[in-house]
């Protein structure tokens, strides 16, 4: 057997992150609707939303309501504001969104809530 | 904008900034907590709930921030568990063996769902509440503390026996439930392990393979103290009563399948339900008790090793082999029980009558022997170093007894390249010789055949009695392998010599005669003094003209290339045609240069008699009368002589039989054998020779080393003596001379030191 050693593991990770939000941007592949408090839609990836978060694992992973829900492609419902849920899936996807003041305390509420401490910490 | 959070549902509508704690645990209570309560009863959701996860969730992280909220919810958490193990431990408490063991699997499996569902919808608690407290564990230990506390430390002894019965009933052919076995084996890991977790798995590579709920623990909880001791002094003491009753029943081979079938059996077990964690101290204890404990025995049982070499029962020796290896304690016994078989077989050849002078029959079953015991070596033992060792042990011990072996493998040799390979293929070749070097290496008088080797070796190309010269090569090549360079190198020159004469021989043949000054074409060899074995004549022979003829002419030419050397002619290793017309019809005669020079004198006169022949030539008495007899047999009668009976007197008149006729025109005259005396030179010449390569050996490492104590000079002259083995004696003998002589002297202080001498 041969032992394949990536020759720059640190940049191919970087390039598969970057990927991944071109793919979202793009709006391809995705498979889970969040909807917000007022309504609207945000399209995102499974993989990337369990991966990001245990609550998103736990909610995606197939006990609850919402795993039915996403099966026969209904959104989730998220209580909170259309630019929070923006900014949420924005900082997941590797962004640096910009949150109007006004929604930064809703955001620092859900980061802690959805177990993405990294995010509490930047808000 | 408002940052209250309210939750939308499809029923219910949730509105968190009013609810106190009890009310949130109420609607996690009623929403999802019964329910699911109720799946685990009865296997299906009754009131399939309209409540979300989000909304569950929305309500741990509302109150999961507060200190004195986070515990109800923790409390409440740890009582739900608390509660349903305890239900389940009254329907338990009756049960004994199998029965336990599968409600108490089926429990497991249940609460593992129960603590699986809770934990995600408490799992905020983990975030901030357990974290940054040492008083309560994570959610997942707690839940599994709960279930040890109310259920498993009240089972645990009764449990485990089960669990062991079970094992013991499955070795002896019982069907068990193996999912049952694999599910408490995967309680007793979590149960009491510092970190357990519930991950969901796919049961399978297949995307529709149903997910299943496994637990992964760090330190494997209970399992090695409550359990795997238990289960290895049972193990233990359950092979060993069978094993007393298998001595009785069984014979070897029975006796090594069922061992064999065990362990693969005990292999499997492992692999299907018990931890892999067990699998070394498994191991160990099985097979102390089936093969440490049994191996001495059953090599030595009746049906043991030796039969199964006697009867050539391969199948059932490399079945040993293959058990034994687990264990290479053990396989000296086979070694031990195999060396005296060799030794056995062994000494059946080489004690047989019948080939007690016959090389040829002797060394092919010698060599048919080596191969079987190669191969056997080979496919029963896997080519094992231990036991070739032992193989060359046997072997050596028998055919070293004296140096027979050696001498006929040579005698072998130069009848195979005499004969026996005419018309054979490189390959036949090739295996042959494999075989004899191979043999080769076992011997311990390599000298002596090598001795042999070569006198028949220049009798070969002198005589140009060789089938191949591939072969011959071939020969060569293997042996320099076998002993080195130096031991063949004489050897090797004289393919040398042969190869220059042969081109001497075409320049000769240019010369202005054509190679045959006064009309005699002759063909000559220029050998180099101390390669060959061979030995120019004691006494001046004196050749006949036409011989001197030829002799001149070829030192002539030959000085004419190289300047200064002088050629000295061995002349009872020529041989002559000689036309004769005297007889019945014409023949060609193939003599020997001596029955040449008595032959021409009756060119001159009618009859001679001995004592003529040998004035004549300067022929010794003793070899010209064998030279002259050989001519006089009834085979070949050349020569008619007046003497009475068959013994020749040195005044026996001879005279040409002028009636001889043979069949074809060309005659072979044999020469009669020469007396015994011979065959014994030719033995004490070896020991003659030892004492040099002894002496050298002792010069050359005296002389790097100056100072030398006795014991490492002993050691350093058996290193440096590859082709036999000196004797101890031997070699002190030698030193002694060596001493004598000045080469060497003892250091005056200690005796047991010696001083090169320059």
């Amino acid at each position: 057997a041969v032992a394949l050693e990536h020759s720059d593991l640190e940049r191919h990770q970087v390039d598969m992150m970057r990927q991944q939000r071109r793919l979202w941007v793009e709006g391809r592949f995705c498979d889970v609707a969040l909807r917000s408090r007022d309504g609207k839609e945000h399209r995102a990836h499974a993989s990337v939303l369990c991966a990001a978060s245990t609550f998103f694992d736990s909610l995606l992973g197939g006990s609850f309501l919402e795993a039915d829900q996403v099966q026969l492609g209904q959104p989730v419902e998220v209580a909170a504001s259309d630019a929070t849920v923006h900014a949420l899936l924005e900082y997941i996807y590797g962004g640096q969104p910009e949150v109007p003041w006004e929604d930064s305390i809703e955001l620092l509420r859900l980061a802690d809530a959805y177990h993405l401490p990294a995010l509490a910490a930047a808000a | 904008m408002s940052a209250k959070p309210v939750a939308k549902g499809d029923a219910i509508e949730l509105n968190l900034e009013t609810m106190t704690v009890e009310q949130g645990l109420e609607l996690i209570e009623k929403e999802r907590v019964q329910p699911l309560l109720a799946y685990l009863r009865t296997g299906k959701f009754e009131n399939k709930t309209n409540m979300t996860f989000m909304k569950a969730y929305s309500v741990v992280v509302q109150f999961g921030d507060q200190q004195q909220h986070s515990f109800k919810l923790y409390s409440y958490y740890k009582k739900v568990i608390s509660d349903y193990c305890k239900d389940a431990m009254a329907q338990l408490q009756p049960l004994a063996g199998e029965d336990l063991l599968n409600a108490l699997a089926q429990l497991w499996e249940k609460n593992t769902i129960l603590v699986f569902w809770m934990q995600r919808v408490f799992q905020y608690l983990d975030r901030f509440f357990t974290k940054s407290s040492t008083e309560y564990p994570e959610l997942f230990k707690a839940a599994v503390q709960a279930f040890s506390e109310h259920v498993f430390s009240k089972l645990k002894a009764r449990c485990v026996d089960a669990m062991v019965a079970q094992v013991n009933r499955e070795r002896d052919g019982t069907d068990i439930d193996q999912d049952v076995m694999r599910r408490l084996v995967e309680m007793l890991c979590t149960v009491g392990d510092t970190g357990p977790k519930v991950v969901k798995q796919k049961d399978g590579a297949d995307k529709n393979a149903a997910d299943r709920l496994v637990w992964q623990s760090q330190a494997r909880g209970v399992y090695k103290t409550d359990f795997e001791s238990k289960l290895l002094t049972t193990s233990s003491e359950y092979y060993r009563s069978k094993v007393a009753g298998w001595t009785a029943a069984y014979s070897c081979p029975q006796f090594l399948l069922e061992i064999q079938r065990r362990l693969d059996d005990e292999e499997s077990r492992l692999s299907r339900y018990l931890d892999s964690t067990s699998e070394k101290e498994l191991k160990t204890v099985v097979q102390k008790e089936l093969i440490l404990n049994t191996a001495k025995g059953l090599v030595e049982m009746s049906t043991g090793a030796q039969a199964m070499l006697t009867n050539r029962r391969y199948d059932e020796l490399k079945l040993m082999y293959r058990i034994f290896k687990r264990e290479p304690t053990m396989l000296p016994h086979i070694i031990t029980a195999m060396e005296p078989y060799i030794e056995t077989r062994a000494r059946g050849v080489v004690e047989d009558p019948q080939m007690i002078d016959s090389p040829a029959a002797y060394t092919e079953k010698v060599l048919e022997l080596k191969k079987e015991v190669d191969d056997m070596v080979a496919s029963c033992f896997e080519s094992d170093t231990g036991f070739q060792k032992g193989r060359n042990r046997g072997l050596e011990a028998v055919l070293n007894k004296d140096t027979r072996c050696a001498k006929y493998l040579a005698l072998f040799c130069d009848l195979q390249l005499k004969k026996g390979l005419k018309g054979r293929n490189e390959d036949e070749v090739q295996t042959l010789v494999n075989q004899v070097v191979s043999l080769f290496a076992h011997l311990k008088d390599k000298d002596i055949f090598l001795d042999i080797y070569k006198s028949a070796l220049s009798r070969r190309l002198l005589n140009k009695l060789s089938v191949s010269n591939d072969a011959e090569d071939c020969f060569i090549t293997k042996l320099k392998v076998e002993c080195g360079q130096q031991s063949i190198q004489k050897l090797a020159s004289m393919f040398t010599d042969m190869a220059l004469s042969d081109q001497l021989q075409e320049e000769y043949m240019k010369n202005a005669h054509h190679g045959s000054p006064g009309g005699v074409v002759h063909e000559v060899r220029v050998l180099q003094t101390n390669a060959w074995p061979e030995k120019a004549d004691d006494v001046p022979i004196i050749p006949c003209p036409e011989m001197t003829t030829c002799i001149t002419a070829y030192e002539a030419f030959y000085n004419s290339k190289h300047n200064g050397r002088k050629l000295r002619w061995i002349y009872n290793m020529g041989s002559v045609e000689l036309k004769c017309h005297g007889m019945a019809r014409p023949h060609l005669l193939v003599v020997s240069a001596y029955q040449c020079l008595c032959l021409v004198l009756f060119n001159q006169r009618q009859q001679v008699s001995l004592r003529e022949i040998c004035e004549a030539t300067k022929l010794p008495e003793e070899e010209c009368r064998r030279q002259v007899t050989s001519l006089t047999v009834s085979r070949h009668k050349v020569l008619l002589h007046d003497a009475t009976g068959k013994d020749l007197g040195s005044e026996t008149k001879l005279q040409v039989n002028d009636k001889f006729t043979n069949e074809k025109i060309k005659v072979a005259v044999s020469l009669i054998k020469k007396e015994e005396k011979a065959e014994t030179t030719a033995l004490a010449e070896a020991p003659v020779e030892r004492k040099h390569v002894i002496d050298a050996a002792i010069v050359r490492i005296m002389k790097s080393r100056n100072k030398l104590e006795h014991n490492s000079l002993l050691d350093e002259v058996f290193r440096q003596c590859t082709l036999f083995k000196p004797q101890p004696a031997q070699i002190k003998s030698q030193i002694e001379h060596l001493i004598e002589r000045e080469f060497l002297k003892r250091d005056d202080a200690n005796r047991s030191i010696y001083l090169y001498l320059p």
